[in-house]
């Protein structure tokens, strides 16, 4: 089920470096939101900015009924935002899209990869799994941004039974370098089956992607592009699927609907 | 309290009876399966789908569609599943509501459009065809049929030999003088008039020294086409007797009624269905209020009085 609501601001902090957390009450979005969908969010009544920008489902409190996103104050849209004061509303669309899906064996075992703002769906992800408590299945997170300052959920992350990863690319936090690095590392004292999962910058999709193809290990990750709708309608979001019966290999698909959340293998990167 | 009559939204444009004057715009609505979560179809004066073309085609590439002041650009490139996919894939669903199905049909040769009617024509559940007039004519160099008055005039005329269906002519903003073209459309034998479609438009990245959108140009929708779209509205309504469809820019009711009051029998809601999927029924009960507010028994009453 996909709503429109007005939803109140509950709490709104800066959590990093330009990084904002907001929460939001909604036990409607919160009940159904799963961990890879996005929510569409609208300025305000004048519509300036006019479209509405798609934003990650983060946190959710299935009792209290909230969720909460993470944006980077960047844009006009985004700068903008931050102004918002708890016990505002806000117009949302959602929740849109598809959503990262666990294999039914608890003999995989599931390496989850957040870069940057692409952290948020990998939280709420690997914290669903982890509420599962099924000690069977070892759930890994590799969570990297450029510095210490632009990690989001350190605290988060390090209070869910996962094995966590912290890389950035200066060293000021965790291990240094990329995601990749550690992804690789990880895979290659890796037993037994194993999936991947990534959000993050489109770069870092693109290389977690390849490096898990050549190892023909099966990798899910959630893409980024412009969502002028979200809806399925505007045709503005689409990315290239390999289609052999299509007479130039590949069919475009709609990021927010049959998306976000592509195999690794089906992506033709542009 | 006292029992107020409803007032009576319904609307007749030449053949084409509606329960209400507010459709979806095409393009911006899919097929309309998209929208089920946010209301029934049945609410619709009638759905607008989005372009059909007789084979399928990819779109263009990416980025397609970018946010400008008060509005979007976009160049999507018709992408769609073709004629034969749309009748069996997308005509069964669209068939469950109570509301006229409109199918925009696009081509960039004379052929292509025959064929379109020809075949629309017997699928159950066609209410309507709006002929896209605004897409290159590659036979003629890649001009838009919508921009020349004979070309316009034999697009419509071939397509209206081909189907008994209500025929609308979708008209371009981008003429000199679209009341040339509404006449065109009109001696064609087109039985209603919509418009506008988009403004060519573009948009340039400074810090990369490129267009923001990869096919260079695009159509300029949304809030700020609004006053360009009312104006080509009321000249076409004054020199053109055929009924108008309105759009270009409408977000709420009282930008509907400016509209009909400019002289279009209905409206559609374009790019506001992306920000506002709620804005056609929206659109609908505002409308009702005015009216009833106004103490005027009949939407028809007010169209084209503002002279």
């Amino acid at each position: 089920m996909r709503y429109q609501l007005d939803v109140p601001i509950l709490a709104h902090e800066r959590i990093a470096d330009c990084e904002y957390e907001m929460t939001l009450l909604s036990p409607e979005i919160a009940n159904c939101a799963r961990p890879g969908q996005f929510l569409q969010i609208l300025y305000d009544m004048t519509y300036n900015p006019f479209t509405r920008r798609p934003f990650s489902v983060y946190r959710v409190d299935r009792e209290k009924g909230t969720f909460s996103i993470v944006y980077l104050a960047r844009g006009v849209f985004t700068q903008g935002l931050r102004n918002k004061q708890v016990g505002q509303n806000l117009s949302v669309v959602g929740p849109l899209g598809n959503w990262f899906t666990p294999p039914d064996s608890p003999d995989v075992t599931l390496i989850l990869v957040g870069g940057g703002v692409g952290a948020p769906p990998i939280y709420f992800f690997a914290s669903e799994l982890s509420a599962e408590g099924r000690a069977d299945r070892t759930v890994v997170v590799i969570n990297g941004a450029r510095s210490e300052s632009l990690l989001v959920g350190v605290r988060e992350f390090s209070e869910l039974d996962i094995e966590m990863h912290f890389v950035t690319d200066d060293g000021s936090f965790g291990a240094r370098g990329v995601v990749t690095d550690v992804l690789l590392e990880r895979l290659e004292r890796q037993d037994g089956p194993v999936q991947v999962y990534a959000c993050g910058p489109t770069g870092m999709l693109r290389a977690v992607g390849n490096l898990c193809i050549e190892r023909d290990v099966p990798c899910q990750v959630s893409v980024e592009t412009p969502m002028p709708c979200g809806l399925g309608v505007c045709m503005g979001c689409v990315v290239k699927i390999k289609d052999a019966a299509s007479p130039d290999g590949f069919t475009y698909q709609r990021s927010c609907y049959e998306g976000p959340v592509f195999r690794a293998d089906e992506i033709l990167w542009e | 309290m006292t029992a107020t009559t409803r007032p009576d939204l319904s609307v007749t444009l030449g053949p084409l009876k509606l329960k209400n004057p507010v459709m979806t715009a095409s393009g911006t609505f899919g097929f309309g399966s998209e929208w089920a979560d946010f209301f029934d179809l049945s609410r619709l004066g009638a759905i607008m789908v989005k372009a059909v073309t007789v084979h399928p085609r990819q779109g263009n590439p990416m980025p397609r569609m970018i946010e400008t002041a008060a509005g979007m650009l976009n160049s999507i490139g018709l992408q769609n599943p073709g004629l034969d996919a749309f009748i069996a894939e997308k005509m069964p669903y669209l068939r469950q509501f109570d509301c006229p199905v409109i199918v925009n049909i696009a081509a960039d040769n004379v052929g292509d459009f025959n064929t379109l009617a020809e075949r629309l024509d017997t699928v159950p559940g066609v209410s309507a065809l709006e002929v896209n007039i605004s897409c290159p004519n590659q036979a003629c160099g890649g001009i838009e049929f919508g921009v020349d008055p004979e070309l316009t005039r034999q697009v419509i005329s071939s397509v209206r030999a081909r189907t008994r269906l209500p025929l609308i002519a979708k008209l371009s903003p981008n003429v000199t003088d679209i009341t040339v073209i509404a006449r065109a459309a009109a001696d064609g034998g087109a039985d209603i008039l919509s418009l506008v479609n988009t403004f060519v438009g573009t948009a340039i990245d400074i810090k990369r020294r490129k267009f923001r959108i990869a096919n260079r140009i695009g159509g300029l929708s949304g809030p700020c086409i609004k006053p360009l779209a009312l104006y080509m509205v009321w000249r076409v309504a004054n020199a053109v007797s055929l009924p108008i469809i309105g759009m270009g820019g409408i977000v709420n009711a009282s930008d509907a009624l400016e509209f009909m009051l400019a002289g279009a029998s209905a409206v559609a809601t374009g790019t506001i269905n992306f920000v506002n999927p709620m804005a056609p029924v929206e659109i609908v009960e505002g409308i009702e209020q005015y009216l009833q507010s106004q103490g005027i028994a009949s939407l028809s009453e007010i169209v084209g009085t503002v002279r």
